[in-house]
């Protein structure tokens, strides 16, 4: 049974939600290539610079599970809060203040979150209320679907049925590398696009199996020779290129990795068993700032990280996940920084929803709604926004949504990222009154 | 033109000559010739001015002369106002050119002239009688504005039975063109002469295609000359041969281009007559025919002709253009053996001897008969179940999981003896799909995979009423939620859209709200198994029955027909029966199929065809697959490796085709790996296909696939399996033929050079610094290098195709 511990969690391959919007996949009349293709191959070369490139960046950190936000940005001043979370409210006395940046908000930080509260007080991290989506899903498939899509209705005409991502990378990064997926499968965010999109599990994993021994490189030197000297028509043209293409990224891409120089570690002391970590959105993220410092041309990079279905003992647990969030964004941050690219960068925390303002019989917390949605980064304006909670919001099953999720990416896409085409890559998505986020 | 004094030239007009050195021995084409012979320095045929010295002082005349073929001179001297008539002589030879004139006036004037040329100038003694002139002593002809006297020679000379040589020619003298007569001798020595009136020359020496230097001797005009002339020869075309002499194109297809051949010299000019077909074409420069033919056009002659300065030859062509076969249904005749491979790769994922052997064996016919009779509890159905689906918690495999389920089909597709029944169910399960990540309850995709393995190549008509009602689609397209009053239009809608009439094809959303009323009255239970797998526990297992208290009892209309309303059994048959007789879902299911099977894009033609097939059987599919594999459609050019693999595709098709196979758990990982788990299609359409699965994230998953597959000696010894049986007996293992045997095995087309890369890879060993030395291939390396060699051939951009 799929206990949601981890970010690919039962999920080989990607899903849609059942029920109606399973049909927004259905091929477009007359299309004959399928929708869900993961694009053709291009033919395009990635380009590592060998020095970072000044671009604006998004790095979205999925919190796979559905993260009780509430108990991340609390709200202390709201008994109500108290009220109805009981033994896992987080007491206002431990929890980090928010007072001592540009701006000051009356919630209060995770007492883990420590490297959150020193960039908000740089003026680095905004975070925004009540985020969501019109006619809620508690179903993680289908919340995680309709996050992936960003479309929630149906994909107007001229739209591929696709992933918010792919359409993205088709329309504003269409090279190989311009959308990186990081340990998080095959999501439905990069699919349907004419673009290929680069996903692996990790960039050391990015490799050919074998090793370095003399017997495998034999063999390899033979393959590429075999594949050099091989000239066809068609689609084995097409075929050497693409696996041509792949000997030359792995080459790139490792050497990313083994050229990558920091003064900053991933590695921390655990506070609660003492020993050594990198947990994976620690790694995860070492792997952006790899891509990054190589030179790729990278714009849009999806990682995340699971555990966040809290439906019991949530409360170590989130204290763990939270300071692992904390930890690898506090050493990304200074990654960024020294290499001079934090003021182009922006972190979105999001997840597939929040959860139940109640806490449920096993200390833990059930399925939600509405969410807080944390953005960090030197290109952010720090602040609080969306409607400040109210009583009102946790005496009900959970916060309703009053800022769309898409609005928050149409906002980042447009005045951090400068993209174009917004009209295709969120199509239901207008932004009458932009948050002034970035 | 310049003047020359030497008396050895050496001529050489060229004519360029791209000949094979071939016809130096035995029967000689027609070969050109075109030289230049220098006879003598000067020509003596012309206007020359002529001083004679006498003893009162010098005279100046001039002398108009011509030279005949053996030297003599005629003409006049117009000197000290005296016209004098003028015979003579001129001779050259090695030593020098002399010229000796008599002039005479009257009965009494004379002189004599007798000198040899030096210079410009031809001088001697001069002895005159009579008054004209009086005591000469001494003469000057001014020669310089004389041309050397040369023979143009062009000549043919062919053989003529056997070693003797024959030929005509001509040669221009001092402006006179003389007809020329060849003979001579072919053989190690080489030589002909050329004769004619007042000229001979006679050439011998070694011949050398490209250009042969001979030494000609030369006479004419008084001249004798020795020269060595190297003479660039052209030998006629001769024996005119295309690869392909009869070729048979077919509309619409590029033909390959049909190249000559021709001994002797290249050709300059290529004709055809009469014209060829339509969009064919003959390169004018180098007869290559190739195009696109554009009409038919019944077998017909042509005749080509190709030809140089030497002679030219020709060729009959039988060429016929019918109609490209991709819209024919009809019997393939005679499917080649490159036929038959193609015809495994689509069947059976995989082609090799083995298996066509088999296949010529039994033939075509029977084979397809056999691969349609699909068999069910086989001994390798009976034994994946044992291996993945039972267990000791599980020992009737009721509640497996879909792990389990994912695993024991895939053991089937690596181990079936019929691949073809997986191969179909497979289809249905990306066209029908159904992703068991969604259902949580692998039971039923267990049970609905079967349901293709079983029914697979059945009737139509059955298949989408059994998809229709099984729990798995009840359960992943809501068809359990849908009920009176309440009613779930998904499957409704993808029972047209998806499963047998496409998008917006011939239905309305009221059509799908009154269907899907229809369609009402299905739901999910469940049951307690107790005391399982032990006394005292017990395990959920789930079913979907029929509630008539959920069917909706309206009467119902739907692309066009009326159902009544009733509460007694499920509409799902009307529903069906309504989309089969009143829209045409063959169409949108045979044009699915060639796509499988066939070709991307097929022509409407051949869709119509096949549709018509299947409905006009009522339904059934095998007779319509039977055809299907027959056709010349499917062996046509535009199907042949037509298709990127998928990467079940690949991934089968290797285990299968090496016998290198893996446990079920590694083969489960490295197909998910590669984004193709069967059972679990990842959208409601199913999976991407073409080349969308050609990127480099996915080469390098199937390079490492490969690898899994190939490094997995330890588990592969243990159960039996021996790489080395798929190798030529021993004896037959040098480094070439290991590589031809398993090139043809995975089915790849290598060049001779790739094929080179392959032996030297076999024959080579990496040492610990890198550096690569010979290291012949024996007993002791052979299974190492057997699987490295597989490894490589994976990564071969022809293997990616099928």
């Amino acid at each position: 049974m799929c206990t949601h511990s981890n970010a690919s969690c039962g999920r080989p391959g990607t899903h849609l939600p059942k029920g109606t919007t399973r049909r927004d996949f259905v091929k477009a009349a007359g299309l004959a290539a399928g929708i869900m293709a993961l694009g053709p191959f291009r033919g395009l070369l990635p380009v590592a610079q060998g020095a970072p490139l000044q671009q604006k960046r998004l790095v979205v950190i999925n919190l796979f599970g559905g993260a009780d936000t509430m108990n991340a940005v609390i709200p202390h001043t709201l008994q109500s809060y108290y009220d109805r979370r009981g033994a896992i409210a987080i007491p206002s006395d431990q929890a980090l203040s928010l007072t001592g940046g540009p701006g000051t908000s009356l919630y209060r930080l995770h007492p883990r979150m420590t490297n959150i509260q020193a960039l908000w007080d740089r003026g680095d991290v905004a975070f925004v209320q009540r985020v969501g989506y019109p006619n809620p899903n508690l179903s993680h498939f289908t919340s995680q679907d309709i996050n992936s899509l960003a479309v929630r209705d149906s994909f107007p005409v001229g739209v591929p049925k696709s992933g918010w991502i792919a359409r993205y990378a088709d329309r504003n990064a269409p090279t190989p590398l311009g959308a990186v997926g990081l340990g998080v499968g095959r999501p439905l965010d990069f699919v349907g696009g004419s673009t290929n999109p680069f996903l692996v599990q990790s960039l050391s994993g990015f490799r050919l199996s074998g090793g370095t021994g003399q017997t495998q490189q034999h063999r390899l030197n033979a393959a590429k020779q075999l594949v050099a000297s091989f000239s066809g028509a068609g689609n084995t043209a097409e075929a050497r290129a693409a696996i041509d293409q792949a000997y030359q990224l792995v080459d790139q891409v490792q050497a990313a990795v083994s050229s990558y120089t920091s003064n900053v570690s991933y590695t921390y002391q655990d506070p609660d068993t003492g020993s050594d970590t990198t947990p994976s959105i620690s790694q995860r993220l070492r792997d952006v700032a790899r891509l990054v410092q190589a030179g790729f041309e990278t714009r849009v990079f999806f990682t995340g990280t699971g555990g966040y279905d809290t439906h019991s003992d949530q409360l170590g647990q989130h204290s763990r996940l939270l300071t692992q969030l904390d930890r690898a964004i506090g050493a990304f941050a200074q990654d960024m920084q020294d290499m001079g690219l934090w003021e182009d960068t922006v972190i979105a925390v999001v997840t597939e929803f929040g959860r139940r303002n109640e806490v449920n019989g096993s200390d833990g917390t059930d399925h939600g709604h509405a969410w807080c949605e944390l953005l960090v980064g030197g290109g952010v304006r720090g602040g609080a926004y969306g409607p400040e909670l109210v009583d009102g919001d946790i005496t009900s099953g959970y916060p309703v949504h009053a800022v769309d999720f898409r609005e928050v990416y149409y906002e980042i896409l447009r005045d951090h990222m400068g993209a174009g085409d917004l009209d295709y890559v969120l199509p239901e998505t207008s932004l009458p009154n932009a948050l002034g986020l970035v | 033109m310049k003047r020359t004094h030497g008396l050895f030239t050496t001529a050489a007009l060229s004519i360029a000559l791209a000949g094979a050195a071939s016809a130096l021995a035995g029967e000689r084409p027609v070969e050109a010739y075109d030289f230049v012979v220098t006879l003598a320095p000067v020509c003596l045929d012309g206007d020359f001015p002529l001083r004679v010295e006498t003893a009162s002082g010098a005279l100046d005349g001039t002398l108009h002369v011509t030279t005949d073929g053996k030297g003599r001179l005629a003409g006049t001297l117009d000197l000290a106002g005296t016209t004098f008539s003028v015979s003579g002589t001129v001779r050259s030879d090695a030593s020098g050119t002399s010229v000796a004139l008599t002039a005479r006036a009257g009965r009494k004037d004379r002189l004599d002239l007798r000198g040899d040329l030096a210079g410009d100038d031809v001088s001697g003694a001069a002895t005159s009688r009579g008054t004209a002139v009086a005591s000469a002593t001494a003469f000057s002809l001014d020669v310089s504005g004389a041309s050397p006297l040369v023979a143009q020679v062009t000549a043919r000379v062919e053989s003529r039975a056997g070693k003797r040589l024959g030929g005509t020619g001509e040669a221009v003298v001092c402006g006179t063109t003389l007809k020329l007569k060849a003979s001579g001798r072919d053989g190690s020595k080489y030589g002909f002469t050329l004769r004619g009136k007042g000229f001979r020359t006679s050439g011998s020496g070694a011949h050398v295609l490209g250009g042969s230097t001979l030494t000609f001797t030369s006479k004419g005009y008084g001249a004798t000359a020795v020269q060595e002339l190297t003479v660039d020869t052209t030998l006629a075309p001769r024996n005119l041969r295309y690869v392909d002499e009869r070729p048979a194109y077919e509309t619409e297809d590029d033909v390959p281009p049909n190249t000559p051949s021709v001994e002797g010299d290249t050709a300059t000019t290529w004709s055809v007559d009469p014209a060829l077909p339509d969009g064919l074409v003959l390169d004018a420069a180098s007869g290559v025919i190739s195009g696109t033919p554009l009409a038919e056009q019944p077998s017909r002659r042509y005749t080509v002709t190709a030809a140089n300065v030497a002679g030219d030859t020709r060729a009959q062509l039988q060429i016929s253009v019918r109609r490209n076969r991709m819209y024919s249904l009809e019997q393939q005749a005679k499917p080649s053996d490159e036929d038959l491979r193609h015809f495994l790769r689509r069947t059976t994922w995989t082609s090799n001897d083995d298996q066509l052997a088999k296949l010529r064996s039994r033939g075509l016919d029977k084979s397809i008969d056999a691969m349609l009779d699909f068999e069910m509890d086989t001994a390798w159905e009976r034994a994946a179940v044992a291996a993945e689906i039972v267990s000791t918690d599980d020992p009737e495999g009721i509640v497996p999981s879909d792990t389990d389920v994912a695993r024991w089909w895939q053991t089937i597709m690596a181990t079936s003896e019929n691949p073809f029944q997986e191969v179909l169910a497979f289809f249905w399960s990306d066209h029908f799909a159904v992703g068991s990540q969604d259902l949580e309850r692998a039971a039923y995709m267990r049970d609905y995979v079967d349901l293709f393995r079983r029914d697979g190549a059945g009737n139509f008509r059955d298949l989408v009423l059994a998809v229709s009602r099984h729990p798995a689609m009840l359960k992943y397209l809501n068809g359990d939620q849908n009920r009176r009053g309440s009613p779930n239009e998904n499957f409704a809608r993808e029972l047209w859209e998806l499963f047998t009439l496409g998008v917006d094809n011939g239905y309305t959303q009221n059509d799908i709200v009154q269907s899907a009323k229809a369609l009402t009255g299905w739901r999910e239970r469940s049951r307690q198994v107790t005391n399982y797998p032990t006394a005292g526990n017990s395990v959920t297992v789930y079913y979907m029955e029929f509630d008539t208290n959920r069917h909706d009892t309206d009467s119902k209309t739907f692309l066009g027909r009326t159902v009544p309303g009733q509460n007694t059994t499920d509409d799902y048959d009307a529903v069906v029966d309504a989309t089969l007789e009143l829209r045409a879902p063959e169409e949108f299911v045979c044009r699915k199929l060639l796509e499988q099977f066939v070709m991307d894009d097929p022509p409407q033609e051949l869709v119509d065809a096949l549709g018509a097939e299947l409905r006009n059987s009522g339904w059934e599919l095998r007779p319509m697959l039977k055809k299907l594999f027959q056709s010349e459609a499917f062996f046509s050019a535009r199907a042949q490796r037509g298709f990127v693999k998928s990467p079940v595709e690949y991934g089968l098709g290797f285990i299968r085709t090496t016998g290198l196979q893996i446990r079920s758990r590694d083969l489960d990982s490295a197909l998910s790996n590669l984004g193709m788990r069967p059972t679990q299609p990842p959208v409601v359409d199913g999976w991407p296909s073409g080349t969308a699965w050609l990127s480099a994230q996915a080469m390098v998953d199937r390079t490492n696939f490969a690898y899994t597959v190939i490094n997995d000696t330890n588990r592969q010894h243990d159960a039996g399996i021996d790489v080395l049986t798929i190798l030529p007996p021993p004896g037959s293992r040098t480094a070439p033929e290991v590589v031809d045997a398993l090139v043809a095995r995975l089915g790849i087309d290598v060049s001779p050079a790739e094929r080179q890369i392959l032996v030297d890879y076999l024959s080579t060993v990496r040492q610990g610094n890198g550096t690569v030395v010979a290291s012949p291939l024996d007993d002791t390396n052979m299974e190492d290098r057997v699987r490295g060699l597989l490894y490589v051939l994976a990564q071969h951009p022809t293997y990616q195709v099928r």
